[in-house]
């Protein structure tokens, strides 16, 4: 016996009724994502003391540490809604993976670059292939794998579902390559400390780390769902929802 | 089992038909190789320094080549459908492929390795270890990869895709067997590589096929 | 704010090499996917718009 609470949320798996609550949650979001980056930047550049050791290269760790979290956090997110999408059959649900690669890749990049830049003043070399870096960067593979796969397949149908189940594959893999890649490294680095450990946290920094996370997820969010609308249109062109709503919408 | 084997069989014959493309595969093992002494100077220090690095990443790169035609000729002619329609459940067919591929593109190279790992200069019992390693690997990259060929069915972008897609999950495989052969030239023991090889190869032939006979459901719908 | 503590904040010890590049390029990752998204519902929506013309020109 379905609770009423399951319907009410169950509606919102069928496309006409998430686009427009996608679109009322977005500003949300987007609000959200700049106070927080704001007061985030605010904290961890002004109000956070200097490293010891690092000095201000530091400083690099407001960003690096939230992209790279976004980064492996969206996987597993796409990895639940690829899950959901074979199991229940719910289009939308492979429409979120779609929407979320992007992001995720995006994330991926920024935490190779910012990784980069933060190795070279500290350790002397813009590329080192510690643990960390180099499974961030298989991991960009993953993504662009998911990506590449989706843009060679045209029927979405098939797109959808061949996508949910590479990323499936790739998030049972995931922890296999993360160990494997460890103890790789520490085999031939020695006994080493990965090049990206953080420098010990004072409460600021902490905060500051916070707040640009939650900043940075409030910003996945929203452009996940904008890019999610994005898709529905797409793919709902000939839906008779679709163009009352829009006229509704535009002058 | 006897489906498997009849599969099996099959395929095998199909692959006798095209003799030269499995030994493109293996001549392309053979190319592979001899580029890298080419590319880094024939200093035998450097060499047996690199070799089972080389040895693996050629190995990896040659299943890949065979990759593409696992699945494509019969899902072009129709077979792979009627394959999936028929009684005889799915899995035993792509149990029969991987098998075969295994045979046609893997086991070669375990036998080869051993004459590439002298070019590299090799102790014997590196020698032995890259056998045993790619003996105990070359199934998970049949098994992984057949997952690959059978997303990318009928679709543009070739090997490429391919090798993006499967390539990233290839790479524990990788570190460990070329790992155990480097840790028995430094004579480390490899009892702890040997394991977790074995451990992949039997999840891998374990959840692969499944993962594959599913991905080739996707494919056919 | 005096002109030097400014310029000092801009140096950030010598590492602001370092530290501003990786603003700049989350900026412009952020504003590139941004863009690439708008560009992408721009066209559809053109897209639909052509056609429900198309289909219904007294609209």
């Amino acid at each position: 016996m379905e609770s009423i609470e399951q319907r009410r949320w169950m509606r919102f798996a069928s496309p006409a009724e998430f686009y427009p609550l996608a679109g009322r949650l977005v500003p949300v979001f987007i609000a959200v994502a700049i106070i927080t980056a704001v007061i985030g930047i605010g904290v961890g550049f002004f109000v956070a003391p200097t490293d010891a050791t690092q000095g201000e290269a530091y400083r690099i760790i407001y960003l690096h540490v939230p992209v790279s979290w976004m980064s492996m956090f969206i996987y597993l997110v796409m990895g639940f809604w690829a899950a959901i999408g074979l199991i229940m059959q719910t289009r939308l649900s492979f429409m979120m993976v779609h929407a979320l690669a992007p992001t995720g890749a995006w994330m991926a990049f920024l935490s190779l670059w910012t990784g980069a830049f933060w190795g070279k003043p500290t350790w002397g070399t813009w590329w080192v292939w510690d643990a960390r870096l180099t499974s961030e960067l298989i991991l960009l593979f993953l993504y662009l794998a998911i990506i590449a796969l989706s843009a060679a397949i045209e029927d979405k149908r098939r797109s959808d579902r061949a996508c949910a189940l590479l990323t499936l594959v790739g998030v049972v893999n995931i922890p296999i390559i993360y160990f494997s890649v460890i103890w790789w490294n520490t085999l031939h680095q020695g006994a080493s400390i990965s090049f990206s450990k953080a420098p010990t946290m004072a409460t600021t920094m902490l905060w500051g780390i916070v707040l640009m996370t939650v900043g940075f997820w409030a910003y996945t969010v929203a452009i996940s769902l904008l890019r999610c609308r994005v898709e529905i249109l797409e793919r709902e062109t000939e839906s008779d929802w679709i163009r009352p709503h829009l006229r509704q919408r535009a002058p | 089992m006897a489906l498997i084997g009849a599969a099996l069989l099959r395929d095998l014959r199909l692959v006798a038909r095209r003799k030269t493309e499995v030994l493109a595969v293996l001549v392309f093992f053979l190319v592979v190789t001899s580029l890298f002494p080419l590319a880094v100077g024939p200093e035998s220090t450097t060499l047996s320094r690199i070799g089972p690095g080389v040895i693996w990443v050629a190995a990896l790169l040659s299943t890949l080549l065979g990759l593409g035609r696992l699945f494509s000729a019969d899902y072009a002619d129709g077979t792979l459908e009627q394959m999936s329609l028929a009684p005889s459940p799915l899995i035993t067919m792509i149990l029969g492929k991987i098998t075969a591929h295994w045979i046609v593109c893997g086991l070669p190279l375990v036998v080869l390795s051993p004459l590439v790992g002298l070019q590299y200069g090799l102790p014997d019992e590196a020698l032995a270890v890259t056998a045993l390693t790619l003996l105990m690997g070359t199934p998970i990259l049949s098994a992984l990869g057949a997952i690959g060929a059978a997303l990318t069915l009928g679709v543009r972008g070739g090997g490429a895709l391919i090798g993006l897609m499967v390539l990233p999950l290839y790479s524990p495989v990788l570190i460990f067997g070329s790992g155990a052969v480097s840790a028995v030239i430094s004579a480390v023991p490899i009892a702890g590589h040997l394991y977790l090889m074995a451990a992949m190869l039997i999840v891998t032939l374990v959840l692969g096929p499944l993962a594959c006979v599913y991905a080739i459901r996707i494919a056919l719908e | 704010m005096s002109i030097e503590s400014l310029m000092e904040f801009w140096s950030m010890q010598g590492y602001g090499l370092y530290v501003w590049p990786c603003i700049a390029i989350t900026g412009v990752v952020l504003a590139v996917e941004i863009f690439l998204l708008q560009k992408r519902s721009r066209r559809h929506l053109k897209r639909i718009r052509k056609s429900e013309f198309d289909h219904d020109p007294a609209s």
